[in-house]
């Protein structure tokens, strides 16, 4: 997703300072971005137990944050992470537990089922967060959360505040089509049509709570919340 | 830290001993009391005309700390602190705007003051107007409001004020943020005592003629609701007796003696009769903020069994018990382990606590509370009207300040 805003700071008459400007806005969403990954690592550490089991699916910088905090206090979890195919980022997560000194187990996206039953949670991150408190994620995320439902799992979302969008998804394709494409890694014949999303969207009734830098949230907290940011 | 006046420390320390021991039992009485002492705090401390509002709440704060690490159980003694610290930010809020309003009209009616200072002080109006009434947006995300602005707008405020004398304005500014904020814990008590009645004002709303209500254990606010609707509704309750206190015999007695048809059942019989029932009510030891509850043992189960059988689970509870904290792991942090002999009598299982493994081979475990998820409740009562646990986060943010959710 692009985080598009509007600026009226650019009306400079000398392109270097404009530039100038360009950049030092750029840094200072930089700055935000960690900023608000600090209060939700800090919001987020607090439910994980000791003895605990998170399960994740793929790559998320928030979701990391928030496990390198827990770590560091000192809690005792391990960690299962989804493969993550098409993009396969859940081996970077694998790389990251085991600089953290976190247990890890790696498994395919079709296990998630399979290893529900012995954990305790699902943590994801969000691409975006829409306005009916449901989540845009990578794709497979829809699934894990409806077996973690089904199993009565809890299933926590790491987001920022400035991913909330003001969509109201009714289906899986009312979302804008994804930059990146599904690749088998061998050849199909050419009369196979191949569904190349690569984002799921997760509604509300899946999730329990949102971790975010303005706070907990319920699902049916974001509209009020997303009113409050586009004021 | 602002530490309180003497007479106040006293009366904080004897709080603490009370609640250390266990002396104050109880949310209406503990909330009441945080309240009362609160109060007493607030009205004894001596604040400077710069920042009043900023110390009011640090001393609060530091005593809040205090008082809630006396009995981290009893959540209502966090749920008071919070509610005071918000009646200090809003009075607070409500009086800078009052004075930004007065600044402005003075503006408006100095015209013999020079050019240079009426301009001045619109501009320091105006990005004190930004500071104050700005909230976090998109739109505004990357726009930073300098910090030499705000600076100047304090600075002058207070020259402003100097030039024209009104030293005494701002005691009176002291004084008036003192006084508006006690008359807000004044009407925080009473909304403390009130809350029986404005719970038990509802239960015509939700109990019709010759319905069987289900609760368990004795719950004060229960009684009051069941009573009220007696006066004019016929209808049957039925009591389980809430083992190991069995609190809910004596509720049954009660509610005979009102001439209502009640017939007490053990806790284990409620799967089997809870099909003739049409509500199950119980009362709420707190509410947290994703609309769970915490309530006596064995209402899980309870739960569970309405939710089988399709039947509203409805809990009555005060403001006063509503948390800002979501439950990170309620059974074993919020819980109260009372003492075993609830259950069984130590004589009768000396023998088997010598296991020679080091620990007993016979454990006892007596947790006071269940958490009960907010899917499993219908509706929660309170005294502001009646709300799903789904509504239950904007009753937090209407009555708490979201940066006193984590006091430090």
């Amino acid at each position: 997703m692009c985080y598009v805003t509007r600026t009226s700071a650019l009306e400079y008459e000398d392109i270097e300072v404009g530039k100038a400007r360009l950049i030092e806005r750029g840094e200072q969403i930089g700055d935000i971005s960690l900023k608000a990954r600090k209060t939700i690592a800090m919001l987020g550490q607090d439910f994980i137990r000791d003895g605990s089991t998170i399960l994740t699916h793929g790559f998320s910088r928030v979701v990391l944050s928030i496990l390198k905090l827990a770590a560091a206090n000192k809690k005792h979890f391990s960690v299962v992470c989804t493969e993550g195919r098409p993009d396969s980022t859940g081996l970077q997560m694998a790389k990251e537990m085991v600089a953290i000194g976190v247990p890890i187990t790696l498994i395919i996206d079709s296990a998630v089922a399979y290893t529900m039953e012995s954990v305790d949670m699902l943590l994801v991150g969000a691409d975006g967060v829409v306005e009916s408190g449901g989540i845009i994620n990578m794709i497979g995320t829809y699934q894990a959360a409806m077996v973690a439902r089904s199993m009565n799992k809890p299933v926590y979302v790491a987001a920022e505040s400035y991913k909330f969008a003001r969509m109201y998804p009714l289906d899986q394709k009312a979302m804008f089509p994804s930059s990146r494409q599904v690749d088998f890694h061998y050849p199909l014949p050419s009369a196979v049509q191949v569904e190349f999303s690569s984002r799921d969207y997760t509604p509300p009734q899946y999730l329990t709570l949102l971790f975010t830098d303005l706070g907990v949230f319920t699902p049916s907290a974001v509209s009020d919340e997303l009113i409050q940011l586009y004021l | 830290m602002v530490a309180p006046t003497l007479d106040a420390q006293a009366a904080v320390n004897d709080f603490i001993y009370k609640l250390k021991r266990r002396q104050v039992e109880g949310s209406l009485v503990t909330a009441r009391l945080t309240a009362v002492l609160l109060r007493q705090v607030i009205s004894q401390q001596r604040l400077a005309s710069s920042a009043p509002a900023a110390t009011l709440i640090e001393t609060v704060k530091s005593v809040g700390l205090r008082i809630i690490a006396a009995n981290p159980i009893e959540l209502t003694v966090g749920n008071v602190v919070r509610r005071v610290l918000h009646i200090i930010r809003e009075e607070e809020a409500s009086l800078e705007l009052k004075s930004l309003a007065d600044v402005n009209n003075t503006i408006l009616s100095d015209d013999e003051e020079s050019e240079d200072a009426s301009s001045f002080s619109a501009a320091v109006v105006a990005a004190a107007n930004r500071n104050v009434l700005r909230a976090p947006s998109l739109h505004n995300l990357l726009e930073s409001l300098p910090s030499s602005v705000t600076a100047t707008c304090n600075a002058s405020s207070g020259g402003e004020s100097e030039c024209k004398s009104k030293s005494g304005e701002k005691n009176s500014k002291v004084w008036r943020l003192k006084h508006s904020v006690i008359e807000g814990i004044n009407e925080l008590l009473q909304e403390i005592d009130s809350y029986h009645a404005q719970v038990a004002e509802q239960a015509l709303q939700h109990i019709h003629h010759n319905e069987v209500i289900m609760t368990c254990g004795r719950s004060h606010a229960v009684l009051q609701f069941l009573l009220e609707a007696k006066k004019k509704r016929t209808f049957e309750v039925f009591v389980a007796e809430g083992a190991p206190r069995y609190q809910g015999q004596t509720l049954a007695k009660e509610l005979a003696d009102a001439n209502l048809q009640t017939t007490l059942i053990a806790d284990a019989a409620v799967f089997a009769l809870i099909s003739r029932v049409n509500m199950v009510v119980v009362g709420a030891h707190a509410v947290m903020a994703d609309g769970g509850v915490m309530v006596p043992v064995g209402l899980h189960m309870i739960a569970l069994a309405a939710r089988r059988h399709t039947i509203p689970f409805v809990v009555l509870a005060g403001l006063h018990k509503l948390c800002p904290q979501y439950p990170q792991n309620p059974y074993i942090f919020m819980n109260d382990m009372k003492s075993p002999s609830d259950i069984i009598d130590f004589s009768d299982i000396s023998d088997c606590l010598d296991g020679g493994i080091g620990s007993p081979s016979l454990q006892t475990v007596n947790p006071t509370f269940d958490f009960v998820p907010p899917d499993l409740v219908s509706l929660l009562i309170t005294d502001i009207g009646g709300h799903t646990p789904s509504y239950v986060y904007r009753i937090v943010a209407e009555y708490y300040s979201a940066e006193d959710f984590v006091l430090r």
